[in-house]
């Protein structure tokens, strides 16, 4: 069947090769050879029999209806010789013989034609398997995924083409599981193979991901699924698929940095908001570091030296020495470009740190905060700094929002409860004018913003923090009575400290 | 605190609780007087004797700002001087207090001595207003013990009027004006008459 790669490519006419005409010859020469010999001997014998053999012949070299005119042309033949050696007498042996030939020649015809019918169908069969062979190794070879299977408990594997591409083995390559773990990364390996083990112990498909270190250092990440199939002898094979997820996870990974780097300068960025009330933050204890070293210093260089004095503003100097690093800590803290870390948290000390740190911020606005320390502690599983920075965000926003409003208080408030689901909820409030219905669904969209300086990053990227949480957040307002921005994310409660 | 102790005494207003307790212990440990508060109202809460005294007041305080308690005291007729002192002074800020007479205006971290030169400078002025007070307020209790044709006569009088012709004008006997200017002369303790003519204008100024 060497004529298959041209079947696949198959045009409905295709150019007859050369020997094909030169058999076609020869069958008609030998046609033509039976004929005169059926004609011209005086042999008694059915020679026209041998037509068979031109019949046989043409099945390979003609269409079904080419197979059927020479058939039919035998037969004719046959007929020809009879009649031009014997003329018309009935009723002889010859013409029995000729009976003979005849018969021979039509149920020859038939199963050419069968034999014809079916090798056509098989060669369909086999073109469309090839075809859909064609097309499965395309697309394995677009999607990155390819075909495994493992027997168990020999260990023995199949690897497609795309398989073999993703673990880079050559198509010499017997393959087996030993192989396979043997490009596994070696922190994975354990994994991997307590996995197979398991799947194999349990009768359960496998599911895993994990990395290939390949000959050249670099690594790719794989995703293995397998299902488990029986079969009649008891052993069991996994069939699946293996997927190589390398750009995905590399695109994952850019996509996280980049969000926590985004995450990063908008906090840097807020931080410069507050650089007046951070300098404040900071010059304070200083100041009255200095005051108090310049009173001990004065009770020191008195005649008669006050040591109690001297003692209590020494005391003083280093509360307020621990007071301003205190104050670098927590800024450092929210400057620093770390990948966040997901830890449990009392979202309660998060919000006294955040209400902390712009504590000057609102002094300045000349704000009323209200801020009630809800009793029960509030356990969620964050980043500690990505959402002090929601929380600030939303703290300087509700008061940037008021800073516009003469004659009547400003009130901010920021408090803590739990949602109907169970999800621990934040909620900051202020009483300024409001948002319109029309810019509330715009909100945490990038770049959207009403500040004439605004860089409409604040609430996109609460909103990229408090998802990366598993949480929402949203807004609610009522034009003229202020807003309230909410966000709420699920309690995590284990292993209280 | 009306005791006898007339020294002066200096008066700290600052939110921030180790500012406070280090000027409370700078100023005694250079022998002054000193009471801190935390805000203008707990300030106002005590009362303060007649000693000379200032006040040094932070800018921004939680609540009613330094700047609205200055305006607050001179509402009160509280006319102590105020030394300003602030965690980031800027320009607007401290032309608003000096306008509103304030004495300086500080920038923390400040220099110790930059603040008790300041706080000694407000403490001279208060006790020579004071003084001044003082004698303003002695003259207008002589005044005020003239009987009301007593102080007439001094009006006139000290327009440079004669005896006849205030005499005329009020409608009484030349002696009797001259009994009333003696008097007058007296209770205000005016050796001459140009003693007299000065002390009315300082009356008439106050």
């Amino acid at each position: 069947m060497k004529t298959l790669p041209v079947a696949l490519m198959a045009a409905p006419r295709t150019p007859i090769p050369p020997s094909v005409w030169l058999l076609r010859l020869g069958a008609v020469v030998l046609a033509f050879i039976i004929f005169l010999i059926d004609w011209l001997s005086s042999l008694d014998v059915a020679i026209a029999v041998l037509y068979v053999v031109v019949i046989l012949m043409s099945g390979d070299l003609f269409e079904r209806r080419g197979v059927a005119i020479v058939s039919a042309g035998c037969g004719v033949l046959t007929l020809l010789a009879y009649l031009l050696s014997h003329g018309d007498a009935w009723l002889t042996p010859a013409f029995a013989r000729c009976l003979v030939s005849l018969s021979a020649i039509a149920i020859t015809g038939f199963l050419a034609l069968k034999i014809k019918a079916s090798k056509d169908a098989l060669q369909e069969q086999v073109h469309l398997l090839h075809r859909s062979e064609a097309f499965l190794a395309e697309a394995q070879r677009l999607s990155q995924t390819g075909s495994i299977g493992l027997k168990m408990p020999s260990a023995e594997m199949y690897w497609s083409d795309e398989a073999r591409r993703i673990f880079q083995f050559d198509e010499q390559l017997q393959p087996t599981l030993e192989y396979m773990i043997g490009r596994t990364h070696p922190e994975d390996v354990d994994d991997l193979k307590s996995l197979i083990e398991q799947a194999y112990a349990r009768h359960a498909n496998m599911e895993a991901e994990f990395r290939l270190l390949m000959t050249d250092g670099s690594s790719k990440y794989v995703r293995m699924l397998a299902q488990q199939v029986q079969d009649a002898t008891g052993c069991c094979e996994y069939i699946g698929a293996l997927m190589d997820v390398t750009a995905t996870k590399n695109a994952e990974e850019a996509l996280h940095r980049s969000q926590s780097q985004l995450a990063h300068v908008t906090r840097v960025t807020t931080l410069g908001e507050m650089a007046a009330s951070i300098a404040h933050e900071v010059n304070q204890p200083l100041s009255a570091v200095t005051t108090n070293a310049e009173a001990g210093l004065r009770w020191l260089n008195r005649e008669v030296p006050d040591m109690g004095e001297v003692r209590s503003a020494i005391d003083r100097i280093k509360s307020e020495a621990h007071r301003a690093s205190e104050v670098i800590r927590r800024i450092r803290a929210l400057s620093r470009k770390t990948d966040p870390k997901h830890v449990q948290l009392d979202l309660r000390d998060v919000l006294q740190e955040s209400v902390a740190l712009v504590q000057r911020e609102i002094l300045r606005h000349r704000v009323h905060l209200n801020a009630q320390r809800s009793v029960e502690p509030m356990w969620v599983k964050g980043d500690r700094v990505q959402l002090q920075q929601v929380i600030i965000n939303l703290l300087i926003n509700a008061m940037q929002a008021m800073s516009g409003m003469h004659g009547k208080e400003r009130i901010l408030s920021a408090g803590l409860g739990n949602t109907p689901t169970g999800d621990v909820c934040l909620r900051v409030q202020d009483n300024g004018p409001g948002i319109s219905a029309q810019n509330l669904p715009s909100l945490f969209n990038p770049f959207f913003t009403t500040k004439p300086e605004g860089m409409g990053m604040g609430l996109s990227i609460c909103r990229s923090i408090i998802d990366a949480h598993g949480g929402r957040i949203w807004a609610e307002s009522e034009l003229g009575r202020g807003a309230a921005l909410n966000f709420s994310m699920p309690t995590h409660e284990q292993a209280q400290s | 605190m009306s005791n006898p102790d007339l020294s002066p005494i200096v008066f700290v207003v600052d939110d921030d609780p180790a500012i406070r307790a280090g000027l409370d212990s700078l100023l005694r440990s250079v022998g002054m007087r000193a009471c801190a508060y935390s805000s203008g109202a707990e300030f106002l809460q005590h009362p303060f004797d007649d000693s000379p005294a200032c006040l040094i007041l932070d800018v921004r305080l939680q609540g009613e700002s330094g700047l609205d308690f200055q305006v607050r005291l001179s509402d009160l007729n509280v006319s102590m001087p105020i030394v300003f002192i602030s965690g980031h002074g800027d320009i607007a800020m401290s032309v608003k207090a000096m306008k509103a007479g304030a004495l300086d205006f500080l920038v923390k971290p400040f220099r110790e001595q930059d603040l008790l030169d300041a706080v000694t400078a407000a403490l001279q002025q208060d006790s020579k207003r004071r003084e001044t007070g003082k004698a303003a307020d002695e003259l207008r209790s002589r005044y005020q013990k003239l009987t009301a044709r007593e102080q007439e006569v001094m009006a006139y009088a000290v327009t440079g009027l004669m005896n006849k012709q205030i005499a005329a004008e009020m409608g009484l006997s030349e002696i009797t004006v001259k009994i009333h200017r003696g008097h007058a002369m007296k209770k205000m303790e005016a050796r001459t008459f140009a003693d007299l003519v000065k002390m009315s204008q300082a009356l008439a100024e106050q």
